[in-house]
């Protein structure tokens, strides 16, 4: 905690203003990001689009894989990522940029209000996203899932967002306004390409399949695949522990970096 | 560097740690199976026909239920079959199988080859992994190991040392031999080269020295089958008593007394028409298939376009078409192999040629698809094998068509299934 950054002590604020607060700010979140088209409609359509194309309307078979399912899961993650990253990453890199985020720090409203709102926004779109993918699989692809396994499938999904925030959190962090719009791009439709989100990874060079492993995406998207029964023996433990650490790694780069620029 | 740093790098480290370890091996079998299988929406033919069910549950490598409309359960994977036929898979009856054979087998749906000599090394290897239920890249393999032939006759050319039947009195230590090397049946050549050059050219097992190896074979409880390629040896043969003769002749007529014993006796006959055809001068058509050709690999391709250095003899493969109807119009079984990978036959992809052989012979597309599952298990004594049915293996073929009604739909694979886990239908890298 720096002594340097002139903060003056805040009187406590009673729990229920606090609770209004932190809605307040969600709120204006989602508002905010509705009426940006830029962000409301391709994280909501491309993934919808993709998935419609490839997984339903394109014909072929892959021998022993339900290729509706399948590809629900992969787009899934997909989908998910996007809000993630740019709410977190474009949308932290904006409001750094033109001084909301230096102006919401010297408001009285604590600085935790300001994440939380943009990963409640993640989740929120991310279940949008879910939940127009599940439609179109249900209705479009004849894909039947176990009820428990669905629930399930949301679940892995939401928590998923997560390092995708963290990652997100850093290229805010690292880069300013428009800046992080081409870095966001840069690492979000390679990653989702290349962890085999849009077309399996059977499809790949051996070198690439066996680079995998080092997107965060291919390790949810195997969980994904496990849950929906499209991977067998998915090492569950192993996969968890690995976007745990990438959540760590990601929250402590961006944490070092906003730091050092006082920010934090 | 501050406490931040500290942690990202500390988080770092453990990530390329756990990166290039890996994934902890799971418990090999056991866990792979847990989920199971729910094949949904299929037309289901379980071996002898098509029967009044859609779904097809699968645990632990084998079948454990069939319905209609059955609901997935929690864990299961789910494969909607949209109106596709389920098969059992196919099970060859006539091969000699190394190497790559099974891997190349399994691709086109065949996941059981009876292998009528090969390599007896190769077999307590191949009887471990047929006893096992985790996933495979392969067919299983039922052998004969090294077949019976006499010095310089049929089966010693290949290069390496055979050893020979050189006596009557040979024969029962011969099959302890065999039965000691791994062998699952015994597989005798009849062979002297007459059916095809007019005259016997070849040292072979004469009719008493082949009928005792059939007696030796009973003895130590082991199924018979015998190579002919003449009437006279093919007659011989059922009067030894043995299980199945694994060619068809096509050097005369076969007439109504054999017929009559022959399905009195419970013999089989494997025609392997698809071979016979090629001796006879006829080119395999696979080479030009559509669905088969993408997804044959090189040695595959080698074998079918090697031709029988052999002149034309059109009226022999003919005969042994009519005889294959009439031994079957007669109540003889007939069995579905390929004695692949001999000249103008592939592993795996000629069982779909000699399914559409055995039907332009004169089996119903039913018939012929029971050749190729149902009753070969049961002529080799296979109980859990070539049937969709409750307690049997879940070697499973999905094909988009009716090929109980059309047999070329056999050749529309869209899903094998090895012990209820999924094939990868893809060429093996070139190497």
């Amino acid at each position: 905690m720096s002594a340097h950054t002139g903060h003056r002590p805040v009187p406590a604020m009673p729990l229920p203003r606090l609770a209004a607060l932190y809605a307040n700010e969600a709120w204006l979140e989602l508002l905010k990001l509705l009426r940006t088209p830029a962000f409301a409609a391709p994280t909501l359509a491309f993934p919808l689009a993709f998935y419609v194309f490839f997984g339903l309307v394109l014909p072929g078979q892959w021998s022993g894989l339900d290729r509706p399912t399948f590809l629900l899961a992969t787009y899934g993650v997909f989908g998910v990522m996007g809000p993630a990253l740019f709410g977190f990453g474009v949308g932290l890199a904006m409001e750094r940029e033109n001084g909301l985020l230096a102006l919401k720090r010297v408001s009285p409203m604590p600085i935790a209000a300001y994440f939380t709102a943009k990963i409640a926004m993640s989740l929120v779109f991310a279940l949008a996203v879910v939940l127009l993918l599940g439609a179109a699989a249900v209705w479009g692809g004849g894909v039947r899932i176990a009820p428990g396994r669905w629930s399930l499938l949301v679940a892995v999904l939401l928590v998923g967002t997560l390092p995708f925030c963290a990652m997100g959190l850093w290229i805010g962090a690292l880069a300013r306004g428009q800046a992080a719009v081409a870095i966001v791009n840069l690492v979000y439709l390679p990653m989702a390409v290349l962890s085999g989100l849009w077309i399996p990874l059977m499809l790949f060079p051996p070198l690439l399949q066996a680079l995998a492993p080092v997107w965060p995406a291919w390790h949810l998207s195997q969980l994904a695949l496990g849950v929906v029964g499209q991977a067998q023996s998915v090492p569950w433990a192993w996969h968890l522990a690995v976007l745990l650490l990438f959540t760590v790694m990601f929250l402590a780069l961006a944490a070092a970096r906003l730091e050092s620029k006082g920010e934090r | 560097m501050n406490r931040y740093h500290a942690i990202a790098l500390a988080a770092g480290i453990a990530l390329a740690a756990l990166l290039v370890s890996g994934p902890p091996q799971a418990a090999a079998g056991a866990a792979d199976t847990a989920g199971g299988v729910l094949i949904t929406g299929a037309r289901i033919f379980d071996g002898t026909a098509v029967v009044e069910a859609d779904s097809v549950r699968v645990q632990g490598g084998h079948i454990v239920e069939i319905g209609r409309g059955l609901a997935p359960r929690d864990g299961e994977v789910v494969h909607e079959a949209g109106g596709a036929t389920l098969l059992p898979g196919f099970i060859d009856a006539h091969t000699h199988s190394w190497g790559r054979a099974m891997a190349d087998a399994l691709r086109f749906g065949v996941t059981t080859q009876l292998d009528m000599f090969t390599m007896p090394m190769m077999l307590p290897e191949q009887r471990r992994r047929r006893a096992d239920l985790g996933p495979q890249t392969q067919a299983d393999l039922f052998s004969a190991g090294h077949l019976a032939t006499v010095e310089g006759g049929h089966g010693t050319q290949f290069g390496f040392p055979v050893p020979t039947v050189d006596s009557d009195e040979a024969a029962g230590q011969w099959v302890q031999a065999r039965i000691g090397e791994g062998s699952d049946f015994i597989k005798i050549v009849r062979e002297d080269l007459s059916a095809y050059r007019g005259r016997p050219e070849l040292p072979s097992l004469d009719a008493p020295r082949a009928a005792a190896l059939v007696q030796a074979a009973h003895a130590a409880g082991v199924k018979a089958v015998v190579h002919v390629s003449t009437l006279e040896a093919a007659r011989e043969s059922l009067q030894a008593g043995a299980d199945g003769l694994v060619h068809v002749f096509g050097d005369a007529a076969v007439d109504a007394g054999f017929i009559g014993q022959a399905a009195a006796d419970g013999l089989f006959v494997v025609p392997t028409l698809t071979v016979v055809a090629g001796v006879a001068g006829e080119r395999t058509p696979l080479l030009e298939d559509e669905l088969l050709e993408p997804l044959l690999s090189p040695p595959q391709r080698l074998s079918l376009e090697q031709r029988w250095n052999l002149p034309p003899r059109p009226e022999s493969i003919q005969r042994a078409r009519d005889n294959v109807a009439a031994l079957h119009r007669g109540g003889v079984r007939i069995l579905a192999g390929t004695d692949a990978p001999n000249a103008n036959t592939a592993h795996g992809a000629s069982m779909h040629e000699e399914l559409a052989q055995l039907v332009a012979a004169g089996l119903s597309p039913v018939e012929a698809l029971s050749a190729a599952t149902a009753w070969p298990a049961e002529a080799f004594g296979l109980p859990d094998r070539g049937r969709v049915a409750v307690g049997a293996r879940a070697d499973l073929v999905l094909v988009d068509g009716q090929p109980d009604q059309r047999i070329g739909d056999s050749r529309r694979i869209v899903a094998i299934w090895k012990n209820g886990h999924p094939v990868e239908r893809r060429l093996p890298e070139a190497r």
